[in-house]
Formats: structure tokens, sequence, C-alpha cells
């Protein structure tokens, strides 16, 4: 399970490999974290649940990140880890459901990072691989 | 790859003739650096590649005219930055790519009466009191706590309202393009959401590219028309760089849906799928064009009010009267407007997408404050913190050949993670103190993302837009304090 950034000039490509679809969500939430502000410092005492659906595996990648950045900017929190309670994307109606775990900002004590504008579908894949899935799309900032 | 052909048409315009699906040629203002670097990218196969995003939006149905890429042309989504679309209300279409998700993304430049000797006596001050003051920064909420009827008056009054609200003056909406206001904003068409993400948002500066600089006037070069802007050499200038904030953002997220549904519904074949949009005729691309005026209004009003707070600063530091400083121009680059536009020999009523791309309307144009229309539209090019902005005017030649459009800036050359790898905060800090600009970032990391280094030679950009005829330059400006967001 990793995710990496792909070089772009003006924003950012987020790539992610996991064995198992909740683990892939997880840690794409990770890499979407760690973009905006140094995960480490973020404590874990809040909890937002987050829930979204789609038409495509694709779609549902993108719709999970772009609510994660409305879910932060709503409840003006830093985010610090995703745990996925379950995740469809069998049938043409993909659906996602979890616990998103951070606290509310505080400028004193948090670095922030970059601000993420959306996730978009430029450059999005969404692929069942060998060793289990790999998912990418191009993050605005 | 296929190679693609590039024709010279002159020394600073290229063009990649219609083939394949093209609909319509690109045109990229350029010079033969510019496009070396575009050849590089094609060669090696960047995932995310400028030219082959702007040939893909010569793809889209109703295209009118040429794909037009600007001398700043970068990768974007869909768009590449610096790209220009237009697109006719039979046939055409409307993209969230062509937008962005930072509607009205722009610069606002104040005019003050102060020189730069007046400013260097106090700049340290004037660095820390506008650092203080002005809203910067990833979750720095702003001034303002606007009720939920508020915001909607907002969206539909734009800069307007915000002077109902006691923010700046009715003289600064006469120097906003569309006076601050653009017509046909439903705040119907924006989502709760939306709004909810933008209660404190109004009058922050944002995170990002976004900044605001205290410049003054290095050079003329068509005294004319800097007389008729108000401009003269050594004076200081303020540039606002920001946009609609977070409900921009959830407004291109929202419509990208819906934009996505419609592209299936109305059967729309597309090179890539960020390209998603809908028929002009279509109810989804009105809701769609009614969000984007509202994501327009709150942006001009967003830049109003950060004007009015650096008038405050201003005030206090210098002990003037804020009267004084005014709005010299306020013009977004992130956009899609209905505009008249000669195609094919008639007036044509148009959609104009400009991504990353500044209007340009040339002298005389009804839409200009009566004291700038001989001399045609400011342009307002932001550069990066170390190097310079521009003030350009917009031409005839520009309104004939690039539907009124030209840069909005340097243009990235480098990602950040690369600025990142090759910078560190403090030596960029401490290199512009040595160039006599003080620099204040509500982020280190931001601050080294935008490190000068990183966008292209912004005098380069200029130039090729001035030597294509589209733009005449005015003014170069020269950073004296930069607040980075």
């Amino acid at each position: 399970m990793s995710f990496k950034y792909l070089e772009h000039e003006a924003d950012v490509g987020l790539c992610v490999e996991a064995e198992k679809l909740p683990e892939l969500f997880e840690e794409a939430a990770r890499g979407l974290f760690s973009l905006v502000c140094e995960i480490k410092e973020v404590g874990k005492k809040d909890t937002v649940k987050i829930s979204v659906e789609a038409d495509t595996p694709e779609h549902l990648f993108v719709e999970f990140l772009n609510e994660i950045i409305s879910l932060m900017g709503l409840k003006d929190m830093f985010f610090r880890s995703c745990r996925v309670e379950s995740v469809d994307i069998s049938s043409g109606h993909s659906n996602l459901k979890g616990i998103l775990c951070g606290e509310r900002i505080d400028a004193k004590r948090h670095k922030a990072k970059t601000e993420v504008k959306a996730a978009t579908y430029s450059g999005l894949k969404f692929e069942k691989t060998a060793s289990g899935y790999v998912a990418q799309c191009l993050l605005d900032l | 790859m296929d190679k693609i052909e590039l024709k010279k048409i002159s020394n600073y315009m290229y063009e990649v003739p219609k083939h394949g699906k093209m609909r319509v040629p690109a045109v990229i203002y350029a010079d033969s650096e510019t496009i070396k670097d575009l050849e590089i990218d094609i060669s090696k196969e960047k995932q995310w590649n400028a030219l082959l995003q702007l040939i893909n939006v010569a793809m889209l149905p109703g295209i009118q005219r040429a794909a037009i890429a600007m001398a700043d042309i970068h990768p974007g989504y869909g768009f590449p930055i610096g790209g220009v679309g237009a697109f006719d209300f039979e046939n055409g279409v409307v993209s969230v790519a062509g937008v962005g998700f930072d509607c009205n993304c722009g610069v606002r430049m104040l005019r003050t009466q102060l020189s730069r000797e007046e400013v260097e006596a106090k700049k340290e001050t004037l660095a820390n009191q506008l650092a203080s003051n002005i809203p910067a920064g990833l979750g720095v909420p702003g001034h303002l706590r606007l009720s939920r009827e508020e915001i909607d008056k907002v969206l539909v009054q734009g800069a307007a309202y915000a002077v109902k609200l006691g923010y700046g003056n009715k003289d600064d909406l006469e120097y906003t393009e569309e006076r601050g206001c653009l017509e046909g904003a439903d705040p119907a068409a924006v989502s709760d959401r939306a709004k909810e993400r933008q209660f404190k948002q109004v009058g922050t500066l944002g995170s990002g590219n976004h900044y605001l600089e205290v410049q003054y006037v290095e050079e003329l070069y068509d005294r004319d028309a800097a007389t008729h802007f108000g401009l003269r050499e050594g004076q200081v200038m303020v540039a606002i760089h920001c946009g609609s904030r977070a409900l921009g953002h959830q407004i291109g997220t929202d419509y990208l849906k819906v934009l996505a549904q419609a592209t299936r519904k109305y059967g729309i074949e597309l090179p890539d799928q960020e390209l998603v949009c809908a028929p002009l005729s279509s109810p989804e691309a009105k809701q769609y064009i009614s969000a984007i005026a509202c994501g327009v209004n709150c942006a001009f009003a967003n830049r109003h009010v950060l004007g009015h707070l650096t008038r405050g600063v201003f005030e206090k530091v210098f002990g003037i009267a804020g009267e004084t400083i005014k709005t010299f121009y306020d013009v977004g680059h992130n956009n899609a407007k209905i505009e008249n536009h000669v195609v094919d020999g008639r007036q044509t009523r148009l959609l104009v997408h400009r991504k990353g791309a500044t209007r340009a309307f040339g002298p005389g144009h009804r839409e200009l404050p009566e004291k700038y229309r001989p001399a045609g539209q400011p342009v307002l090019v932001g550069g990066t913190m170390g190097t310079a902005s521009y003030v350009l005017r917009g031409t005839e030649k520009g309104m004939e050949e690039t539907f009124s459009s030209t840069v909005h800036g340097a243009g990235r050359r480098l990602s950040r993670h690369e600025a990142k790898r090759r910078w560190q905060a403090k030596e960029i800090i401490d290199q512009m103190k040595q160039e006599g600009i003080l620099v204040r970032g509500a982020s280190f990391g931001g601050l080294v993302e935008e490190a000068p280094g990183a966008y292209k030679d912004i005098d380069r950009i200029v130039n090729i837009v001035h030597e294509a005829g589209i733009n005449i330059k005015v003014a170069r400006l020269r950073p004296l304090i930069c607040i980075k967001g």
C-alpha cells in the first residue's frame, strides 16, 4: 500500500496502489492529507463520517477526494487518517462509507502546507492489477 | 505518439493545422524557445502535456476559429493554462476545465500617490501591518461573517454589495471588469454547501500562488497610455491576486459531476474526460453559466474587500486619506463569459472560456471606463515575487485574433515538488531581501513552491504578446513587499 505524487507544472498528480479496495481509498486519503498539512501534528480526537457514491469506480475515487476537500472546509478541520468501513464497486452504483479522524485547524499548532482546490478527472485511472488496485488523478492546487 | 506539425505563422505565432478530430486549428502565441519546450514535452510523452491539451480543446463541439494558447502556456487539466476557447450558442459547449476550480481568479491593482522612497522609509512596518491585517493562508478566516442571505446578495451583486456593507466605494466599481457585477447570476444554481464554505472566506487571500504585492512603477514604455491610466515612474501600486475561494472550488466540483452526466446524456465524444461539457442550449449549461456568474461576482467582492483592508493599512502606516488610493483596475483570468466578437465578418454571440488568460479589450470598447477608453483595457500581468509584473493594454489586433484575450502571468516551468527540491524558504527570503523585497508568507512550504525560479521569464513572455501586437507594453513594476497566501 503506497501513494506517490506525480509531477505536473502547476498542480500535482496523486497515484495510489493497494492490495485491497478499502486500503486504496485510505491511502489516497493519506496522500491528500499529507499535501494539505503536516499530518503528524494533527490529533485524532474528532471524527467525521464520509459517504460518497458515483456511477463508476473512477468517479467514486474523485468523489471521495472531493468530499474530503469539502469536509475540511466545512468543518475547519485537518484530517490525519481515514477508515473505510465499506466500499462497493461491483455494480453501476459504486459507493463508500468511512470515518475521517482529525481536529479543528489551529493555526498556531498545525503546519499548513498546500490548499487543494479539487480532485479532477484529468489523468484519471482506476484499474484492477495482478496485485490489487491502482488509482490516480490530478489534484488542482 | 505521432509527430505533431507545428507551423510557424510568424516569429511569435505558431499553428497546429486542423487534423484528425480537430474542428479548428490550434494557435499558440509563443517564441521559438517556448515551442522547443512544448516539443520536448511531446517527445518525452509527458502525461500532462500542454500542447496535447490545446489540441483536445480544438476538438470540442462548436469551437470557433481556433483553440488559442497564450505565451504563458503550461499544462493544466483539460484546458492548458493560458488557454482560450470561444464557442457559439448554436453548437457550442461550456466546460468546467475552461473555467477551473477558482472561478474569476484575477488581479486587482490599486494606485497610490506614494513614491517608492516614501514606502521604502516605512517598508518594514508596512509589510508587518499588511501581514497581520490581510487574512492569508489555508484555513484562515476573513473579517466578515456573512449570513446565508448576505452570501446570496454577494453572488448576485458582487462588489456592489461589498460597497453597501461599507467596504470600498462606487469609484472602485467603475474600474472593475463588468463594474464588479456580472449579470445572470442565480444563487439557486449554487449549492448550499458552496455557500456554507464561503461564510467566513469573503475578504481572504487564500494560499498557493495567491498574493498581495506592493510594487513600484520601474519603467514606462507607452507614455500616452500611462497618462490615460494615471501611471508615473516611481509610483507605488498594490496588486492583489486571488479568486472566488471555497465557493468557486465547490462550484467547480459540483458542476464537474453535472457536466459528466450531461456529456453522456447528449452523447458528446471527448478526447479527455476532464473536458466534460454541456451543450449551450441545455438546461445544465444554463445552470452552470449562472453559477459561474455567482463565482465571478464572489471573486470581485473578495478582491474588493481586500482592497479596502489594504487601504486601511496604508492610512494607518502613512497617515494619508484612504481616498487617495484608487482602484486602478480589476480583471479576472479564469472564467467563461458571454461576449460578442467578429467571426467570419459577423458579430457573433459567444461563450469565451479563459483558463489562465486575461480579457484584453482594445481602444474604444464601450465596456471600458471612459478614462481608459482611448488607450484600451489595462491588462494586469502578475509576474513572480522576485522579478516583475506588467501593465499592458489591449489592441484592435488582439480583438481580431484572440477574442480579446492575452497572458495572465509568467507561467510555471517547474513543478511545486521540483521547486521544493531545489530551494529552501530561508534562502528565498534572504535572496529577496538582498534585492530589496520583503516577503511575508503564511506557509514556508507554500513560499518555496512559488520561488521565482519556478516560473518562466516574465520579460520574455510579455515580449511575445507585445511583438505579436495583441497587446502593447505600458509599464513594468518591481515588487517591494510580497505577502504570500
